[in-house]
């Protein structure tokens, strides 16, 4: 259904695919999940979308899923998101029961089952980064600053669980000095059993506004890179780890 | 039942029916796993379903009894909730209301080529079956009728007729007749009104059984109206049609018209000039792999020719073999003598036809065209269909139809492959990326074939082997070994047409022919009956029908009379011969 | 006796395996480590003793005895986190299991259940207590919908046995042998999910 393909149109329609092939269509119509500010009016589709739940969530899911390390979590977003789906759950019932086209009613259930999946996959990706680092995530005070409550009492009841498991299963057949679940020997000096994400990992990573960014660290050689609005690049996380929290850069 | 005339409304009429408010089942589908066309017929209806968001579940049958299995408690009872029942390519010629015990909130919908449709399956007021008749279909049938047929169908389906039996009825004429002396003109004129109808419909069974247009053709002509048709649906037309005409099941006329029909359609969707080679940047041009199209080409009566090489496929393909009997030395030498006539090696002949020389391939059809004639071989050459595909894969319709054939024939008895597995193999042998299935099933027609030739030489040869009656022949498959390919409905049916042919070679009579053989349950025998060849103009269809089963009845033995065809049964071993003698009787 | 051996077969034999599958757990080697790490031990303290018994600051005076006990130390921590690193590694492929296959341990296939350790059965009662805990928080389940909705209709076919009569969620459906449905995805995903564990497989899915 390609009517026109202008830059800023109203009617086009484009197929975005993400890295595990999920494919989402910004299609013509009414977004079913509305952004905030409930009248739609005449407002400039692009715009509109650019600000609405659906496309936030979606960002917040992409840039998780793309980012070594867990990223601050979006409360509000979540919050508004189960709202709006419970909503959209509710309609369907209706309309199916109004008898509605079934057709009809299948984009809707499409539309729905697309944001649960990216609610339900964002969530997932966290707690995945959560299981995968925990003793890190509890010992970091910025990683932990960025966990939800519940994710909090979540990571808390992991690192529990496990700690005993290696305890039983490992620790306790060993001497005194090597029984620390985190130190390698009671020599150690600090916790170098602690498996930690990898801040180097490159990403891609587009970018929202004008943005200057340094590639190496404070008091390395002075090397900076500027990016233009719509500039795609592939750098390590490190470098734009402060532009993504800002929203500046988003990874895709 | 409403006889529907057009294809279109019948899918709204299943559309409806299938996604009304409270039913609680999905559409439930039972195509028959008895030939190729069933198969075709459910991947296009399955793929208008799908676009439409119907939910459905699929259970290949092969007997009429099975649909209970699966069917569930909506099918008879009237306090379930409604279901929604798609026949593929069985139930036309069986009252199904009666047979299957239909209750009222059962709704069966067919898609079937079998004719003729029992009266009572088309009458207008039988709602509870809904049987997809077209125009065209009436236009086409070889066998015309030239009465009103839905007068008929509803006329007998309000007297609540249940039997058309034939002879059940000249016995009421009968006595009807004698009675009439006494009684008033008023009601003469009555007798007159119920003898016509009766000998409507004598008439309208009279004509034994025969196909009408294929399925996957008529489906795909819905999907065509629908704008949902595509390259892969349209292949799947062309298999259809290639599987009646394979197995003797229309005119030549009928096929010449179908075949121009689907030559249209292919020119229309692009195939001809599809791109099939793509130009580099820097001027190197390179075959585009995921090619895929239909081309329709004279191809030569040889069967699995591109699996096999030329000489065995000559010498196994009914059509030649039958012709120069090459079951005998003398046939062998004939053969020989004729390649060496056209110029061809009979080193390069024996090669894998696909590393055959290309001097040879290009000849081929010239040298055929000038020397067969001779050997009273004048249409070696029929009109057919290939798909070419990616590097190089290229295959006929009729080899297709070959190797699934011969998968859906190949399950065993219990502890083996089940008829439904193997309804499964095949259904994807026919897609484009399994071409190894379809090649172990092209492999399995080929052992086949050469069964066919093996039991069919032996019985030509040997005295005493097929039984001649005054209204049939038979023969009956002894070996086992070969028994174990011929075991099967439609491989004993290629068998009968073999002999058929070969007996007119010989100068024969023509007479129906019966083949029995071992079938995969122990102590069973399988019987098929043909009556000739619709090609060669049979004026009957196979007449068969009634008459098998009365012959069974009446030799006391477990018979088992529910395939989709009326002429195949399976019988008890013991009881066949009495079955053939009391056969003769009834026809 | 070897430094740090065992802990090398150990962790061999762990990736030796298929990645994401469990193997049993190898209680052999297992044990053979700790018995080296054993061993190690007890030359450290033999070592250190010596020098004690020599006069001698055991942390600054780096002769060869200091040596020894450091390369006996080494090879100690070494194997501890090769026996660290095998549990470790069958703790995660634990967790993955509760989220992929289902949070309650019994309704694991058994030829996966018979390849856990008793322990490690009680790390996954645990673990999916943990999940489960969040989700009933959140009130959202998370372990459904793993792969991206692409289709809210997906096409099956049964090839092995299954329980008949399965209720989905507005029609019931018979779920024989051979048969093919068209289904919405909602309703195969369990199915299909328990597929991939078992052998032979029950369901195709996909396109046809």
């Amino acid at each position: 259904m390609f009517l026109f393909t202008a830059r800023f149109s109203l009617t086009a329609s484009e197929t975005e695919t993400f890295s595990d092939g999920l494919s989402v269509e910004r299609k013509r119509v009414k977004p079913i999940l509305m952004a905030s500010n409930s009248d739609m009016g005449s407002a400039d589709f692009e715009s509109l979308s650019s600000t609405s739940d659906v496309e936030l969530l979606k960002r917040a899911w992409r840039n998780e899923k793309a980012a070594p390390e867990i990223l601050p979590y979006e409360g509000d977003l979540v919050e508004r998101a189960k709202g709006q789906i419970e909503l959209v759950e509710g309609n369907i019932e209706d309309y199916v029961e109004n008898g509605m086209d079934p057709l009809v009613v299948s984009l809707y259930q499409m539309d729905l089952d697309r944001t649960q999946f990216l609610l339900r996959s964002y969530l997932r990706v966290r707690l995945l980064k959560i299981e995968k680092f925990m003793f890190h995530t509890l010992k970091s005070e910025e990683a932990e600053s960025r966990l939800s409550e519940q994710e909090k009492v979540f990571a808390t009841k992991c690192v529990a669980d496990l700690a005993k498991h290696f305890e039983e299963s490992v620790l306790i057949k060993l001497r005194e000095s090597y029984r620390s679940v985190l130190k390698q020997s009671l020599i150690s000096e600090e916790d170098d059993m602690v498996p930690e994400p990898h801040l180097d990992t490159f990403v891609v990573s587009r970018s929202n506004s004008h943005v200057t960014l340094n590639l190496y660290e404070e008091g390395e050689s002075h090397q900076i890179v500027e990016m233009y609005r719509g500039d795609v690049y592939f750098i390590r996380y490190k470098v734009a780890k402060g532009a993504i929290e800002s929203g500046k850069v988003d990874l895709i | 039942m409403v006889r529907i005339q057009k294809v279109e409304s019948f899918y709204a009429k299943l559309r409806e029916s299938a996604t009304s408010a409270g039913s609680e089942n999905p559409l439930l589908i039972f195509p028959s796993s008895s030939d190729v066309d069933s198969i075709c017929a459910l991947k296009v209806i399955t793929h208008i379903l799908e676009s439409d968001s119907i939910q459905y579940s699929c259970f290949p049958v092969s007997s009429f009894l099975e649909i209970h299995k699966y069917a569930g408690p909506g099918l008879c009872s009237s306090s379930e909730s409604p279901v929604t029942i798609l026949l593929i390519n069985w139930g036309c010629h069986r009252d199904l209301k009666l047979v299957l015990k239909l209750g009222p909130k059962a709704r069966v919908f067919v898609v079937d080529s079998h004719r003729p449709i029992h009266l009572h399956n088309l009458s207008d007021y039988n709602e509870r079956v809904v049987v997809l008749h077209t125009d065209d279909d009436e236009r086409q049938a070889d066998l015309a009728y030239d009465f009103h047929v839905s007068k008929l169908a509803n006329e007998s389906y309000q007297r609540g007729d249940e039997s058309d039996d034939e002879e059940e009825e000249e016995e009421e004429d009968e006595e009807e007749e004698e009675e009439e002396g006494d009684r008033p003109s008023k009601r003469r004129k009555m007798d007159d009104g119920v003898k016509l109808f009766k000998k409507l419909k004598r008439d309208y069974y009279k004509m034994g059984t025969f196909h009408g247009k294929p399925s996957g053709c008529l489906l795909f002509e819905l999907s065509h109206f629908l704008r949902k048709n595509t390259n892969e649906l349209l292949w799947l037309a062309c298999v259809s049609l290639t599987d009646q005409f394979v197995h003797e099941r229309l005119t030549d006329e009928r096929y010449q018209a179908a075949v121009m029909e689907l030559e249209q359609h292919i020119n229309s969707s692009g195939n001809i000039d599809k791109v099939t080679s793509v130009t580099l940047k820097d001027g190197t041009k390179v075959r585009a792999p995921d090619c895929s199209r239909i081309s329709y080409e004279e191809e030569p009566r040889l069967m699995l020719l591109r699996e096999w090489n030329l000489f065995d496929s000559m010498l196994c393909s009914s059509y030649i073999a039958t012709k120069l009997k090459t079951w005998s030395d003398n046939g062998i030498k004939k053969l020989k003598l004729l390649l060496a006539r056209m110029g061809f090696a009979l080193i390069e002949c024996q090669q894998k036809f696909p590393y055959m020389n290309n001097e040879v391939k290009r000849k081929m059809k010239q040298e055929f065209d000038r020397f067969l004639p001779e050997y009273g071989l004048n249409d070696f050459y029929y009109r057919s269909f290939l798909r070419l595909h990616g590097y190089s894969s290229k295959v006929s319709a009729a080899d297709v139809v070959y190797g699934i054939t011969a998968l859906l024939e190949s399950f065993l008895g219990s502890g083996g492959s089940s008829a439904s597995q193997q309804f499964g193999e095949a259904y994807d042998a026919l897609s484009l990326n399994n071409l190894d299935k379809l090649q172990s099933g092209m492999q399995q027609a080929i052992k086949v074939q050469r069964a066919i030739l093996r039991q069919g030489s032996k019985a030509i040869t040997k005295t005493g082997c097929i039984r001649s009656g005054r209204k049939f022949r038979w023969v009956k498959v002894d070996d086992t070994i070969d028994a174990k390919y011929l075991g099967y409905p439609q491989a004993l049916t290629k068998f009968c047409y073999f002999l058929m042919d070969a007996l007119r070679e010989k100068g024969a009579r023509m007479k129906p022919i019966l083949c029995a053989c071992a079938s995969q349950e122990l102590g069973k025998i399988l019987v098929v009956g043909v009556c000739g060849k619709p090609r060669l103009g049979a004026v009957r269809g196979n007449a068969f029908g009634n008459a098998f089963r009365k012959a069974a009845q009446e030799s006391r033995a477990d018979y088992f009379h529910e395939l989709f065809e009326s002429s195949w049964i399976v019988l008890d071993a013991s009881a066949v011969n009495s079955f053939m003698i009391r056969l003769t009787e009834k026809l | 006796m070897m430094y740090g051996r065992k802990g090398y077969q150990l962790v061999k034999d762990f990736a030796s395996g298929e990645k994401g599958l469990l193997k049993p757990f190898n209680s052999k080697l297992f044990d053979e480590t700790i018995e080296e790490c054993e061993q190690n031990h007890g030359l450290i303290q033999s070592l250190i003793t010596k020098m004690q018994q020599e006069g001698l600051d055991v942390q600054n005076n780096r002769n060869a005895d200091h040596y020894g006990a450091l390369v006996h130390h080494l090879s100690l921590t070494r194997n501890k986190r090769c026996l660290m690193a095998y549990v470790h590694n069958r703790a995660e492929i634990v967790r993955d299991l509760a989220w992929r296959v289902g949070l309650v341990l019994l309704e694991l296939p058994p030829d996966i259940q018979e390849k856990l350790t008793a322990l490690e059965k009680d790390y996954f009662k645990n673990h999916s207590k943990a999940i489960k805990s969040y989700m009933g928080k959140l009130g959202i389940e998370l372990n459904v919908d793993m792969v991206p909705p692409k289709d809210p209709y997906i096409k099956i076919r049964v090839v092995g046995d299954i329980d008949q009569g399965i209720m989905m969620s507005d029609k019931t459906t018979n779920f024989t042998r051979h048969s093919m449905h068209f289904l919405k995805r909602t309703d195969a995903e369990p199915y299909i999910a328990r597929n991939q564990l078992t052998y032979p497989p029950c369901l195709i899915g996909g396109k046809i």
